[in-house]
């Protein structure tokens, strides 16, 4: 039985008892540390996977049986050198795949962290927000609206909370509870506050009872780019598989030895079918996570960088991320006779400073950055009327060195009808109320009077606006030219949503949520005005003429009633394509409710559009949870960030479009990489294949595979930590695209080394010992070219440049290889010396510049769709034959 | 001097041009590296 089931029916007082501890005191540390010791943390604990158990998986599996039993085999036959270096290529490959899940695990552990729940606690007397993790039984907590519930709770004080529970529960609709009702773990506030006991934590929780050691520290889901790259390696494995099956047939029916086929075509195997592909993808992410974490926005799933990547249009929030969140006096407005100071000063002394009423904030700000508040010091509040929605102003009588003050400020209309109409201009004063009206402004006006006279003295109108943050401009440029459009979403109204997006360069076309659901009038209004006017002919014998005439009358009244009411379910709408159609043209949109976000997401989504949405409150979550990368902003509610794919912790529209940058650059290396790989296996296959089979030799040993699968492999992933381009359109995978290259330049390679090959065989006709050598110094030299080939979508010389770690690392190993070829790998095989070393360096860059060229060749055909069997080439090839056969026609 | 044949001549003299290039690559790459690590610090980032 779960301890919330024991205190259900428990009257409060009796569980304060229980659980020792105070309303208003909450618990001590001393009591804190003693219970964290009793209960534990609470979470629910992860099932890890024991350190033993996940190097020894490293080999266990297809891969490491190939090597092990190609390891065997040399050690049967007695050719230690092998044998020692298949040992050594099995334990680095264990050992790199163990480092990149450890360090993809660390990066997950850190966002975690990062994305921990808190938690307001009472303590020592003393409100404190802490982690979750850290709450005890007895703890006295604070919920209110948003907040995910960190532990079971008997409700204590306070009117009431909505709670959705549905998770735990399946009811759909919130519930309402009350102090004495308990409230579980993991269930959602919807609305109110209440203070509450902690009676359960972690895994005695009734969530914790359900989930109970199911929960493990399971892999990262998939994002679509790489269920794609894995579907490719797979087709990979298939194609070196079906290839070295031709060759061990061809082999054995020349009569090979079998042993040092099987042994040659496991070695061969292994090194071309792309093992660490999924690997290197996950390090890339994750490498990329953490450095989005450093800029302040945290990844929920490391999948969600490559949605963040292709976003194209982005919904951000108006107020705390285009603006500040914090009013400030515009340009202020004051009548004859009086300076901005004066009307300053008379505000805030009809203003509360402890109140810290938003409205008052910016007065005092203005006061003090302006000298005046020891002035203001000087008098004394003798009485304070608030503001209240009937008055709709406040009043204070005050006292400044013994003269006596009665000062108003409030809703302008109400202020200026209190005022004497002969000091000013009235008609002056309204207009300028509307031109704040228009601007979207909250406007005070602000008067004041001897006590004793009648009538107040009008001083002047406060303009006050919250302000557009002052990197929001160039940061809705700078998504502009990233290929993202930016639309404003708020709930203000349509004049300040109009005034802030003209001042931010989004556009003109703000339109209220309300046109968004299609809703429209019109048919009543035909239909009303078709009734009227037959009613009108037949009952009233009207002529058709006259009819007409007041039919239109009273359809215009139709409308405007129809105007002001809620239409009812069934009404005609717009159709969906036309409301679509509003939405991508509309700059943005004011009015909006949190379920108007859910709406705008879903149709945007329709359209084909891959949409960020930013949100921050309980009711934003379905909204977040819909958008393909869900953006919780900084102070958004537990709810929010949980249904979040991104979570910022700080504010601002650009921490967005620079996450949106970062996400690119990630995309950009995978993408580089996975084009890599796939060339680098055609190469290694399809060359091993062609010479075995033309020329029956082997190109190179068993032993210069495992030597070139060492080298090769490793220090790309160095890719993780490159200068990628930024594309300047949004990402998305372009499968055909990355095989297209990948098959080319893979193509290429077969050529050149097959090329060499020939002219060592047929031109040269050196020793096979020295070919051997000689190809392996080639496609150690040339292998890392291709890498710097796919990194840039433009010639190898266009920035971004390499970092300096892929350089070091990949231009390293050509010089170890180069080093190991030229001296024979000390005893390991024949030495090329360093004439034929210098002769292959000139070969390959020579390839390498032609490889080049022909990977801006594909390029080029493919994105003027004039490839063979890519998409739209047909379209494209309709379109030549159509202006060919009018061409033949004229 | 290059003893062997013209091909194998044209292609090692490539190969000094080639690993000569590739230092200047190196020098390139780390100048643009340091100046923009440089650059970062000043801007605070």
């Amino acid at each position: 039985m779960a301890v919330i089931d024991e205190v259900k029916d428990k009257p409060i007082e009796e569980v304060i008892k229980e659980f020792q501890t105070d309303l208003k005191k909450g618990l001590s540390e001393e009591k804190v540390k003693e219970r964290l010791k009793k209960y534990g943390l609470n979470e629910i604990p992860e099932k890890e996977e024991p350190l033993w158990h996940r190097i020894f998986r490293r080999f266990w599996g297809p891969i490491p049986w190939m090597i092990e039993i190609a390891a065997i085999l040399s050690a049967s036959v007695h050719k230690w050198e092998d044998f020692t270096i298949i040992m050594i290529l099995l334990f680095v490959n264990a050992g790199v795949d163990l480092w990149q899940e450890h360090k993809a695990l660390s990066a997950l552990k850190v966002l975690k962290e990062k994305l921990a729940k808190k938690s307001i606690v009472l303590r020592n007397g003393v409100w404190k927000e802490i982690d979750a993790r850290y709450v005890v039984p007895g703890d006295v907590i604070k919920l209110k609206i948003g907040d995910i519930i960190p532990a079971d709770v008997k409700l204590a004080e306070g009117d009431f909370i909505l709670v959705d529970q549905s998770a735990l529960t399946g009811e759909s609709l919130p519930v309402t509870k009350k102090a004495g009702d308990v409230a579980y773990a993991n269930s959602i506030v919807k609305q109110g506050e209440m203070i509450a006991v902690v009676v359960a934590t972690g895994l005695n929780t009734y969530f914790g009872k359900t989930v109970k050691l199911v929960a493990k520290a399971e892999k990262e889901e998939r994002s679509h780019f790489q269920e794609m790259v894995i579907k490719v390696g797979n087709f990979l494995i298939v194609l070196t598989l079906i290839l070295v099956g031709f060759m061990i047939l061809f082999e054995l029916n020349r009569g090979a030895n079998w042993m040092e086929l099987l042994r040659f075509s496991l070695v061969l195997t292994v090194a071309a079918i792309p093992v660490a592909l999924p690997a290197v993808l996950t390090v890339t992410m994750a490498v990329g996570a953490l450095y989005l974490a450093k800029r302040q926005v945290i990844v929920s799933r490391l999948a969600s960088i490559e949605e963040l990547a292709g976003v194209d249009v982005l919904c951000s929030d108006k107020t705390g991320t285009l603006t500040k969140n914090q009013m400030t006096v515009s340009i202020p407005f004051t009548v004859d006779g009086y300076k901005t100071e004066d009307l300053m000063f008379y505000a805030a002394l009809a203003s509360k400073e402890e109140n810290k009423d938003p409205i008052e904030i910016p007065i005092f700000d203005w006061v003090k950055k302006h000298k005046l508040y020891e002035e203001i010091k000087t008098c004394k509040q003798e009485k304070f009327i608030p503001f209240d929605p009937v008055r709709k102003r406040t009043e204070a009588l005050v006292d400044c060195g013994g003269k006596k003050i009665a000062v108003t400020k409030g809703a302008p209309q109400v202020i200026i009808e209190l005022c004497d109409e002969k000091e000013f201009d009235k008609n002056v004063a309204y207009e300028r109320v509307e031109e704040f009206a228009e601007k979207g402004f909250r406007t005070l006006g602000v008067a004041y009077k001897n006590p004793d006279e009648e009538k107040y003295h009008f001083v002047g109108l406060i303009p006050l606006f919250d302000p557009p943050r002052e990197d929001s401009k160039t940061a809705i440029q700078e998504a502009k030219d990233f290929g993202v459009e930016v639309k404003m979403v708020t709930g203000d109204n349509i004049a300040v949503a109009k005034y802030i997006a003209k001042i931010l360069g989004i556009g003109d076309k703000i339109y209220s949520a309300r046109e968004l659901k299609g809703e429209t009038y019109e048919e009543y209004v035909v239909l009303a005005k078709v009734i009227t006017k037959a009613i009108l002919e037949v009952e009233e014998n009207l002529s058709e003429e006259e009819a007409e005439k007041r039919a239109q009358k009273i359809a215009k009244l139709v409308e405007k009633e129809l105007e002001n009411i809620k239409l009812p379910a069934g009404t005609v709408k717009k159709h969906e394509s036309e409301i679509i159609k509003i939405i991508e043209e509309a700059n943005g949109f004011a009015e909006v409710f949190p379920e108007d976000k859910y709406f705008i997401v879903d149709k945007l989504q329709k359209a084909d559009h891959i949409v960020g949405m930013t949100g921050d409150g309980v009711n934003d979550a379905p909204a977040l949870r819909k958008a393909d990368c869900g953006i919780a902003v900084s102070n958004a509610t537990d709810a929010a960030r949980a249904a979040a794919a991104l979570v910022l912790l700080a504010p601002g529209l650009m921490v967005i479009v620079k996450a949106m940058e970062i996400a690119r650059e990630i995309f950009g290396r995978m993408e580089a990489y996975t084009i890599y790989r796939i060339a680098e296996t055609i190469r290694v296959v399809f060359f091993m294949a062609l010479s075995i089979m033309i020329f029956q030799f082997y190109p190179v040993t068993a032993l210069m595979i495992i030597l070139l699968a060492l080298l090769n492999d490793i220090p790309i992933l160095s890719i993780a930590y490159d200068n990628a381009k930024i594309s300047l359109k949004p990402v998305r995978w372009d499968m055909y695209e990355i095989n297209i290259i990948a098959f080319w330049l893979g193509i290429a390679g077969v050529i050149s080394s097959f090329t060499i090959f020939v002219l060592l065989v047929e031109y040269w006709k050196l020793p096979e010992d020295l070919i051997q050598s000689i190809i392996f110094t080639k496609l150690i030299v040339a292998g890392h070219g291709t890498i710097y080939n796919t990194r840039v979508k433009d010639w190898f010389w266009k920035k971004p440049w390499p970092s300096p770690m892929l350089y070091v690392a990949t231009f390293g190993t050509r010089i170890i290889g180069t080093i190991i070829a030229v001296y024979g790998g000390w005893g390991l095989f024949t030495p090329v010396g360093w004439e034929w070393a210098i002769f292959i360096w000139g070969y390959a860059i020579a390839w390498f510049l032609f490889n080049d060229v022909v990977k801006m060749a594909v390029l080029k055909m493919y994105w003027e769709k004039k490839f063979f069997f890519a998409p739209g080439h047909f379209t494209w090839l309709k379109k030549e034959m159509g202006e060919k056969v009018k061409q033949g026609q004229s | 001097m290059c003893e062997k044949d013209i091909l194998f001549c044209i292609f090692y003299y490539f190969g000094y041009i080639a690993i000569g290039g590739a230092f200047a690559a190196g020098w390139f790459i780390f100048s643009d590296w340091m100046k923009r690590k440089r650059q970062e610090e000043q801007e605070g980032r």
